[in-house]
């Protein structure tokens, strides 16, 4: 079961691809742990108990304070299991932009292919799990580094035995190869100190200083085995048995403990905040961003027609805790944010790009926070990135690196590809 | 009056029974702070005449959703072994508003026109890396340039025009093509109206004909009038948002927004060209008397700024620190430069130390800048004058006198952030008069560089060099978008340029 | 008869005095202003040489205020430089100037009108009412217009928003041309910047000195009806009230066509002076000077129709 859950965490993306249906007829939305909150205040209180700052923290989108704070149970797993996700969204934009710089450069100045660019890109596109990609870049590779890549492209998956390779000490003993090795062997991804991304790779005289293309992905891994740690084997279990309590749920992506039950048994399962807005299993198939837009207009009115119901019926403080707590709005993010993951992995960046603009917080911007999540900044800049708006990709990433200072590997790669990108044109500038 | 505010109610009642809005043939209606003067390519001298030509023109090549180079007018193009020579084929399906079909005279046309000195176009440096351009047959143009180009293509996006409505390839700002143009895009001027709008009518011949049947061109000077006409639907878009407006709008189920222009960084520029500003430890000296951040949070959400670059660019040097707010380092950087506090106000040989602020009448929010940014220097013991100016007072006494002590003002940079010609010596943006052999060494750098990460390595340190120079005191950058009524759809917004992808849009 | 030839004579060289000192004023203060209309082109130093020559720019300011003169005199006034560049100046004047003159004309109708109906009220010596007047007419008139729109949206908007209407066509102010931003237009410039007050005061003084004129009284005795001789006897001071007033309506109306979006001359006058578009920005000053000079003119004039004293020589 536990394993399940990890898994889960990385496959949450691939679930139930939502696909546009015939406007549903006023979609009756359960209560969930949003409305049993607003009806009875006092129990969040009791739910948050002594690890109140924990749960600030983790309200705020400072996962690793919260992760911190709770320690183990359901609170460090959520936080856990949010930077997992974060990092995952983030290999995979890794992926797509060293690929893309691969080909950018290459195209502007053929020779940079005989450095190690060829490799790193094919690394980082294997890591985002873009098997085709990464075995096309490989190609123009040494046979023993093109092992390396099917190596990478087959680790940690279930149906292939543990591999036995020779990691090849690309970096002079540095954090490329200690992510190899890490990713390539069973006891554990943890990567040794120093390598977060803040220094270039060593990859000897007069290269061109380049990062970790193994970073997030490692980071994925790892943090998905200390949400699975964080739970221990009980919680599934009782789960499993008897349902899910309030504390189980509060500030999750899990309307009701039916949702989480469904999510435990099958993480592909459709939860209810898709089916409210009209979304069947069926794939959609175009990128028309417009579509995205009329369907995430159909969630806000179902949201507002279910706020305004539970606000009729509340106390004052239930009131104010819904308000204060941004509790609506947060819900409506997480389910824009969720699409937007599901486009992305199903090649519609521009459906992605309108959701999670729709999503941002604009009174905050430039702030995490309880409707700003990590996860929210990593999708917007893939969805920009792969949209064509490299230059707009930075801006997402780099509201996200004060929280998660990691980034600043990507976010110098993805600086190498817009800055290569602007050289063959005019620049235009003006005053006001 | 009391009479009439006593009636008002009344009449108001009656005027809104009589009178409801006809929901026929609904054009996009949008606000301009300032109408086009002038529609013709050649003479683009603002953002609106840029937009609204956005719908009436055409390029040969053009940015496509995913913002890679497109042919429009072009069908397709060979690049010479050398470089030198671009042989381009044009599209046959293409008509001009007014029935004549589009062939290779125009190109070429347009690219002479814009050469020609007698024409005077304001455009003539898009095409100067252009040697010649001649026709090879009906449909097809030989391009040739001096320098080998490695992409061509990116830099033909100039608009093209038609060669029959002009006389020569000198052509006049009065020639009458200024309020009657004729383009082959997917919107065809049909009319100025007598409230100084202007009516665009779809090109139904267009070979891709647009989803909007008409769009409004409206001149709404205020800017918190605007807004304001967007809620109440009185507007369908509004191109450029005041930050303080944007969380109002964002609430409003009504509204979608649309990131726009968000390269853009606010500065304080001093004039070097002589007086107590040449002095580097003067300017620091203020560097250390403003507190950008609360000269900032009343006008909007943004970041604060140590350099000629927005803190997500490629090329901000994150190294640079900020000058702390100290009116202990202010002081003595002041009493360095030779300056005294006499009676609490900075001398030096008698004479207080004036500071006088320029801005921009039109900049967003500047008044509240000033009158913050005037009472912070004189509380440390500045003499403090402020000048608002309009345009043109502001091109002749900063632009072209450099009468000044310090502006306040707003550079906007597209995905290039090229600021060469802001910070090099002989830059023709120049004009506070900077120059810094180290910075014109990093800027030929940057120029020539071919990797991407000397570029940056190079920018990043002119990020350094010019903060420690402060030829500016650099000051934050907001939050930039343009607002739509969610009835348009299918709106994608181009973010420099707006209009690109409007033959898209539709209205419900 | 001499006499009066002596007066139209006076007139009409005042009239010219008007026009060209108008002319000279708008281009000395255009001059005088910091930056040229080539300053507003993006590539204006490039340009300078060719389109100073072209545009009369290289030229001292006392040639070219001549060279205008004298092509004025034949009829042209130019073609616009930035504001329109290459319109003629005529055909702009044109199209904005009859929507000004109604504005003018609605305004000096319903001021005169308004303050001359209040000062009938409360020429009897109703103090408050007096005072409310003038408190209510000293707002600027662009205070008045944004205040009035700001109220009326907002009001508007409510009752839209409650679903008690749907939205009137002129809705929203100022963006939609219609009868009611005329209207209210007219009424702002009649009543705002002290104007009703000023009006209203002067036309109860005026009354209140006819009321106990000897003539009044004795044709109260006489049980005659006064109001026609009163109104007889108002007539000359409201003209010359009237042609006072002018000048002042006309200031007003270049910001009110500002502040209400109304393409008039006003705002084309703002336009011109801030793209510092001297054919266009002098060719609007010389028509209104024409306009105050003519009002003048033909408030005498009729004050001599209707006052057959004043046709006698002094």
């Amino acid at each position: 079961m536990v394993a399940l859950l990890a898994t889960a965490v990385l496959l949450s993306g691939c679930s139930g691809e939502p696909g546009p249906t015939v406007d549903p007829a006023a979609p009756a939305l359960p209560d969930g742990w949003i409305g049993a909150l607003v009806a009875d205040p006092t129990a969040f209180g009791r739910v948050t108990g002594d690890a109140r700052g924990a749960w600030v923290a983790l309200h705020h989108g400072d996962l690793t304070t919260a992760a911190q704070g709770f320690g183990q149970g359901i609170g460090a797993h959520r936080a856990w299991r949010e930077q997992a996700e974060l990092h995952g969204d983030l290999a995979e934009l890794s992926g797509w932009t060293w690929t893309a710089l691969h080909a950018e450069w290459t195209a502007q100045d053929p020779t940079v292919a005989d450095g190690p660019l060829t490799l790193l890109a094919a690394l980082a596109a294997a890591d985002a799990g873009d098997a085709e990609g990464a075995r096309a870049l490989a190609a123009a590779l040494p046979p023993a580094q093109q092992s390396l890549v099917d190596e990478l492209l087959a680790a940690g998956r279930a149906d292939v035995a543990e591999a036995d390779v020779d990691v090849p000490d690309l970096d002079d003993g540095g954090c490329l190869g200690a992510a190899l090795a890490a990713r390539l062997s069973a006891d554990g991804v943890e990567l040794p100190a120093g390598c977060d991304g803040s220094a270039p790779l060593a990859l000897g005289e007069g290269e061109a200083r380049f990062h970790d293309p193994l970073l997030h992905g490692t980071l994925a891994r790892s943090a998905a085995r200390s949400a699975e740690d964080a739970l221990g084997q009980s919680w599934p279990e009782r789960i499993a048995a008897s349902g899910a309590g309030l504390d189980d749920l509060v500030f999750g992506v899990f309307w009701t403990d039916a949702d989480l039950a469904a999510y435990l048994a099958d993480p592909r399962a459709t939860l209810s905040l898709d089916e409210i807005a009209g979304w069947t299993a069926d794939g959609a198939t175009s990128d028309d961003p417009q579509q995205a837009r009329d369907q995430a207009r159909r969630l806000d009115a179902a949201l507002d027609a279910w706020a305004a119901a539970r606000r009729d019926g509340a106390s004052d403080d239930g009131r104010a805790l819904l308000d204060d707590l941004k509790l609506v709005p947060q819900v409506r993010a997480r389910t824009l944010e969720r699409w937007a993951r599901q486009a992305l992995h199903n090649g519609r960046p521009h459906q992605a790009l309108a959701w999670l603009q729709m999503a941002v917080d604009l009174e905050s911007a430039r702030e995490l926070g309880p409707i700003n999540r990590p996860s929210l900044y990593a999708l917007l800049a893939q969805a920009r990135a792969r949209t064509g708006r490299t230059r707009e990709a930075l801006d997402a990433l780099a509201v996200l690196e004060p929280a998660v200072p990691e980034v600043h590997a990507l976010t110098e790669t993805l600086g190498d590809l817009v800055v290569l990108q602007g050289m063959r044109r005019q620049g235009d500038s003006k005053e006001h | 009056m009391q009479s009439i505010l006593r009636i008002r109610p009344v009449g108001l009642a009656l005027a809104l029974a009589v009178t409801s809005a006809p929901a026929a043939a609904d054009p996009l209606r949008y606000a301009e702070d300032q109408a086009p003067g002038i529609v013709n390519p050649l003479f683009t001298s603002t953002m609106s005449e840029a937009r609204l030509g956005e719908l009436v023109f055409e390029g040969l090549y053009t940015d496509d959703l995913d913002l890679r180079t497109a042919p429009d007018l072009a069908e397709s193009a060979e690049l010479s072994v050398d470089r030198t020579e671009l042989v381009i084929r044009l599209r046959k399906d293409v008509s001009w508003h007014d029935g004549e079909p589009f062939t290779a005279d125009d190109v070429v046309f347009t690219i002479q026109a814009m050469k020609d000195q007698g024409t005077a176009s304001t455009e003539a440096g898009r095409v100067a890396w252009i040697d010649s351009a001649e026709v090879v047959d009906s449909h097809t143009v030989r391009l040739r340039f001096g320098r080998p180009e490695a992409s061509p293509e990116d830099k033909l996006f100039f608009k093209i025009l038609p060669k029959h409505r002009f006389d020569g390839t000198a052509v006049k700002r009065t020639d009458p093509f200024r309020n009657k143009p004729v383009g082959t895009g997917p919107f065809a001027l049909d009319r100025y109206n007598d409230d100084g709008s202007i009516t665009l009518r779809r090109y139904e011949q267009h070979r891709d004909a647009a989803g909007l049947p008409e769009i409004v061109m409206r001149e709404v000077s205020d800017k918190n009038y605007q807004a304001k006409l967007l809620l109440y639907e009185s507007l369908e878009a509004l191109v450029r948002v005041l930050p303080r407006d944007l969380a109002m709008l964002d609430k409003d189920r009504g509204v979608e927004l649309y990131p726009y222009q968000t390269n853009s960084w606010w500065y304080l520029g001093f004039n070097l060209n002589g007086g107590p500003w040449a002095d580097p430890r003067v300017r620091q000296a203020i560097g250390h008397m403003v507190d950008k951040e609360a000269l900032l949070a009343p006008i909007g959400t943004g970041d604060t700024v140590t350099g000629p670059f927005v803190p997500s660019s490629p090329f901000y040097n994150h190294e640079v620190k900020a000058r702390a707010v100290s009116a202990g380092q202010a002081s003595a950087l002041l009493e360095e430069a030779g300056y005294k506090k006499v009676e609490g106000v900075w001398t030096r040989a008698g004479k207080p130390l004036t500071l006088r602020i320029s801005a921009h009448k039109s900049l967003e929010s500047a008044q509240e800048v000033v009158i913050n940014l005037q009472s912070q220097l004189q509380r440390q013991g500045l003499t403090v004058e402020v000048d608002f100016m309009d345009e043109a007072s502001w091109r002749g006494k900063v632009w072209r006198d450099r009468d000044f002590d310090v502006v306040l003002s707003q550079w906007s940079f597209d995905r290039n952030e090229d600021v060469r010609e802001q910070f090099h010596s002989q830059g023709s943006r120049n004009f506070t008069g900077y120059a810094s052999a180290e910075t014109d060494k990093l800027l030929d750098e940057a120029r020539d560089a071919i990797d991407p990460q000397q570029k940056k390595a190079a920018l990043r340190k002119l990020h350094a060099q010019v903060h420690d120079d402060a030829p500016m005191v650099f000051l934050w950058t907001l939050d930039s978008y343009s607002a739509m009524r969610t009835r348009v759809d299918d709106v994608v917004v181009h973010p420099f340029y707006f209009f690109t992808w409007a033959d898209d849009w539709t209205l419900d | 008869m001499s006499g009066l030839l002596r007066a139209v004579l006076l007139r009409a060289a005042a009239f010219l005095a008007t026009v060209v000192g108008a002319a000279v004023i708008v281009q000395l203060l255009l001059w005088a202003a910091p930056g040229d209309p080539i300053d507003l082109l993006p590539n204006g130093d490039e340009l300078r040489p060719v389109l100073e020559v072209e545009w009369g720019l290289d030229l001292p300011v006392p040639l070219r205020i001549a060279r205008w003169l004298g092509h004025a005199a034949r009829g042209d006034l130019g073609t616009s430089l930035s504001v329109r560049p290459g319109a003629s100046v005529l055909e702009l004047l044109g199209g904005s100037v009859g929507s000004s003159a109604l504005l003018l004309l609605g305004a000096m109708v319903a001021g005169m009108g308004g303050g001359l109906a209040l000062a009938a009220l409360t020429a009897r010596g109703r103090g408050l009412a007096r005072a409310v007047v003038q408190v209510l007419s000293v707002p600027p008139v662009f205070l008045m217009a944004y205040l009035a729109v700001v109220g009326i949206n907002a009001t508007v908007w409510a009752l839209v928003q409650a679903g008690h209407i749907a939205p009137p066509s002129w809705f929203a102010l100022p963006a939609e041309p219609s009868a009611v931003r005329t209207a209210l237009a007219v009424c702002v410039l009649a009543f705002g910047s002290g104007a009703l007050g000023e009006i209203h005061v002067a036309c109860e003084q005026e009354l209140q000195r006819l009321r106990q004129a000897p003539f009044v009284t004795a044709a109260r005795a006489r049980g005659a009806p006064v109001a026609g001789l009163l109104f007889r006897n108002l007539a000359p001071s409201l003209l010359s009230l009237a042609a006072a007033r002018l000048p002042l309506l006309l200031g007003g109306l270049v910001v009110l066509e500002r502040v209400l979006l109304l393409d008039g001359a006003g705002s084309l006058l703002w336009q011109a002076c801030t793209q510092r578009d001297a054919p266009l920005a002098m060719g609007i000053a010389v028509c209104a000077a024409s306009l105050v000079a003519a009002g003048g003119l033909l408030a005498d004039l009729l004050r001599l129709w209707i006052d057959p004293r004043l046709r006698r020589p002094a």
